[in-house]
């Protein structure tokens, strides 16, 4: 299972006879750019606003080129005053989450569809990472509001023919009795969460471990980055014996950004929602794939807030490579180096 | 002029020298006088001019770190078992957040290598009362110093520190009493609107309180920090602060009876104490604990998780920088220097060859500029020397750590 058939889905496109090449997925993603910023532009009225000051002309993007000389939009931009960025009424919008850090805090709000689309997107994610129809899914994050983080995790296991169970309770005994009642195929939770649960249980049940036979291990991280690195990756994979998939979304873009396939060479772009792009963070100059640099994403197919030219402080580098997963299509990018 | 050339030089010439490779095999052998710096990770809150990755102190964690410090101290003694251990520094992060588990480290580094030497530890003051001072005594805790910064409140809230004046005081005090051979305090300047007269308050104190060291470290404003974002645009200003600063607190110290122990080191018992990096060899233990040994700098491993994970089967130094041939010399005249003095018979005595003739033109240049001068075998600096030191050696550890960083690829989360 790879994101082809969910990007094919997005596209349209027939899913037996149109096989998805680069070219396809790029002259698609031109056309969502094009809309995107002619809509925020009458839309939004910071885009408006932020554009006017540049001398933006919407009608005038012909190539990425074009789109690369659009002005960033930084975190400090949305926590002054995200109500600008809305492209539809206020009372169009479902659930607003909060991301909070050094940038301040920042409010993303989301429409029903969106969200509805975010558990599509998630569904997909989730096949690419081993579930199966009838699996079982122990998540391992805190519950929120309804339209939370859980809730959207518990509902795409459930459209994929799954059975998501939140433990909310993260003290590790209680995790462990979840496991060993549930028998799950497959364990989803923050990456400093399961690094040490995992370590607590080779120190203290290696028995039980070794009876509870996971099929993959998900890593979700949260709004405050922690590095996820190899070591942690291959003892989490070695005590487990499973695999271990891992996962990039940030709240402003809609969570479902990457996701990593079994080829375990990066992490796969969802480029239906989101548009990559890497660029030098002191000049803003865009980089070539596979030189390490600040990932700026531009959300391609939200209603609500579309955010463009998103400077996320993340650094990583694209892969544009053909990845072993059999997807041509699709650029990757690395696991996150670190935070800017 | 000439000094300013001299101290941008020397500090150029000396980060050119270390250069860290990711060849981390070391021949590691008995030697005769060897320390162990022992890095804790783990502090109530970061300080908003630390650069290093410390974690919130939680039992959990310390227990894992407890165990791979012992799995750590293992590794070594296979390599190493016949050397003495001289001294224990135990560096911070906070050592003592993690009071309660030191001698368990401590019994194990006796069992492993038979030390009963000195041990020293950092200590924040709100750690400090009647009890947990009598618990670092009775575990064998020799010598102690303390993370004061300022006895000034509201310095050490521009600090970011969450004490006041009077916590720092009576922690000194109380520790005075607790009978320790060597009790040292941290202070910290210039904080960003810190006076001349409340430093001078601070070395008043101090004196009047009869510690037995004093450092003075500058403030280094170290990239990624948030002290650093916020003062950025006046560092010309706190670098002419820091010149008059260090003069006064030199001029102080040496007046009162306080002897250079090294350029930001002021003692009354010489040859009592070291800090964690000035030993001759050492070894580095825990997460981004470093290390001197087999002539090379040795960094382990940033992460708190990888290094407990590191540690399960090998040395978790990830990246070490090579003191061979001209880098070594060059290295030894720093680390000289930052005490004050580079002796002529031992530079010979390590390197076959003049001291006088290897840094013929740099020793010219110092002297003529009145930064160095030679007494009997050894060329010391001068007031004004220790005033140019001070600035090349900021210059030094602010470069050293860029580089420590980009070697283990790692860059702070802010």
């Amino acid at each position: 299972m790879s994101l082809i058939s969910w990007i094919q889905n997005n596209m349209r496109m027939d899913l037996q006879d149109d096989k998805l090449t680069r070219e396809k997925l790029e002259k698609y993603l031109l056309l969502k750019l094009k809309n995107i910023v002619k809509y925020v532009y009458e839309k939004s009225p910071f885009y408006r606003e932020l554009y006017r000051k540049y001398g933006v002309k919407p009608d005038r993007i012909r190539d990425f080129k074009d789109f690369s000389k659009l002005p960033f939009t930084l975190p400090s931009h949305i926590a002054d005053n995200p109500y600008r960025f809305l492209c539809v009424s206020q009372s169009d919008i479902l659930r607003g989450f909060t991301v909070e850090d050094v940038n301040g805090m920042r409010r993303i709000f989301f429409t029903e569809n969106e969200l509805i689309h975010i558990v599509e997107a998630t569904m997909f994610g989730l096949r690419v990472a081993n579930l199966d129809r009838g699996d079982v899914v122990q998540i391992a994050v805190p519950k929120e509001a309804e339209w939370g983080i859980h809730q959207i995790l518990e509902e795409a296991v459930r459209k994929a023919g799954g059975k998501g169970v939140v433990v909310d309770e993260l003290e590790f005994k209680i995790q462990l009795q979840s496991l060993e009642s549930l028998r799950p195929q497959i364990l989803i939770g923050p990456a400093l969460h399961i690094f040490y649960f995992s370590e607590w249980c080779e120190e203290n049940f290696p028995s039980i471990l070794r009876r509870l036979r996971l099929k993959s291990v998900i890593i979700s991280h949260g709004c405050v980055f922690y590095p996820f690195t190899d070591l942690m990756r291959e003892e989490i994979r070695n005590i487990w014996e499973c695999e271990v998939f891992d996962h990039y979304g940030i709240t402003e873009m809609g969570f479902t950004v990457a996701m990593e396939c079994p080829a375990h060479e990066g992490m796969h772009l969802n480029e239906v929602d989101v548009y990559a792009e890497v660029i030098d963070p002191n000049t803003g100059e865009i980089l070539e794939p596979g030189v390490e640099g600040e990932l700026v994403l531009t959300s391609t197919n939200r209603e609500g807030m579309p955010i463009v030219r998103y400077r996320t402080g993340d650094i990583t580098r694209l892969i544009d490579r053909p990845c072993q997963c059999g997807d041509v299509a699709t650029r990757r990018i690395e696991n996150i180096k670190y935070r800017l | 002029m000439l000094e300013t050339f001299i101290s941008s030089f020397l500090a150029s010439k000396i980060l050119k020298s270390i250069s860290f490779s990711c060849d981390t095999g070391l021949h590691l052998t008995s030697t005769v006088d060897l320390s162990l710096n022992i890095r804790v990770p783990f502090c109530r809150f970061q300080c908003p001019f630390c650069l290093f990755i410390n974690y919130p102190y939680n039992e959990a964690l310390s227990d894992l770190y407890v165990r791979a410090v012992k799995q750590e101290l293992k590794l070594y003694s296979a390599y190493i078992k016949e050397s003495p251990i001289k001294n224990v520094y135990f560096s911070g992060g906070t050592p003592s957040l993690i009071l309660n588990k030191l001698s368990d480290i401590l019994n194990c580094i006796h069992e492993l290598f038979g030390f009963r030497g000195n041990v020293a530890i950092e200590v924040n003051p709100l750690d400090l009362n009647n009890e947990t001072l009598s618990k670092l005594v009775n575990i064998g805790i020799t010598q102690i110093s303390i993370g004061v910064q300022s006895f000034n409140s509201d310095v050490l809230k521009d600090l970011g520190r969450k004490y006041g004046g009077e916590v720092a005081l009576n922690a000194v005090k109380k520790a005075m009493d607790s009978g320790f051979d060597y009790v040292n305090i941290d202070l910290m300047f210039p904080s960003p609107n810190q006076t001349t007269n409340s430093l001078l308050q601070d070395l008043e104190i101090a004196v009047g309180l009869g510690v037995h060291g004093i450092s003075t470290y500058p403030l280094m404003l170290l990239p990624y920090t948030e002290m650093y974002r916020q003062l950025k645009d006046r560092i010309v200003e706190i670098e002419g602060m820091e010149k008059k600063m260090y003069m006064l607190i030199l001029d102080y110290l040496m007046n009162v009876g306080y002897n250079v122990r090294s350029i930001w080191s002021f003692t009354v018992k010489p040859g009592f104490y070291n800090g964690p990096f000035e030993y001759d060899e050492y070894l580095g233990i825990g997460p981004y604990a470093w290390g001197v040994i087999d002539n090379a700098f040795t960094v382990n491993t940033p992460l708190f998780e990888d290094y407990i994970i590191m540690v399960k089967k090998k040395i978790p130094i990830v990246t070490l920088a090579r003191f061979e041939g001209e880098r070594s010399m060059i290295i030894w005249l720093s680390r000289s220097l930052y005490h004050g003095k580079a002796s002529k018979t031992e530079f010979y005595k390590r390197f076959k060859i003049d001291l006088d003739k290897r840094f013929k033109w740099l020793i010219y240049l110092m002297c003529l500029s009145g930064l160095a001068e030679w007494r009997g075998d050894s060329l010391r600096l001068t007031r004004k020397g220790l005033l140019y030191g001070s600035l090349t050696t900021k210059n030094i550890v602010i470069g050293l750590l860029m580089k420590m960083h980009k070697a283990t690829g790692y860059y702070p989360p802010l």
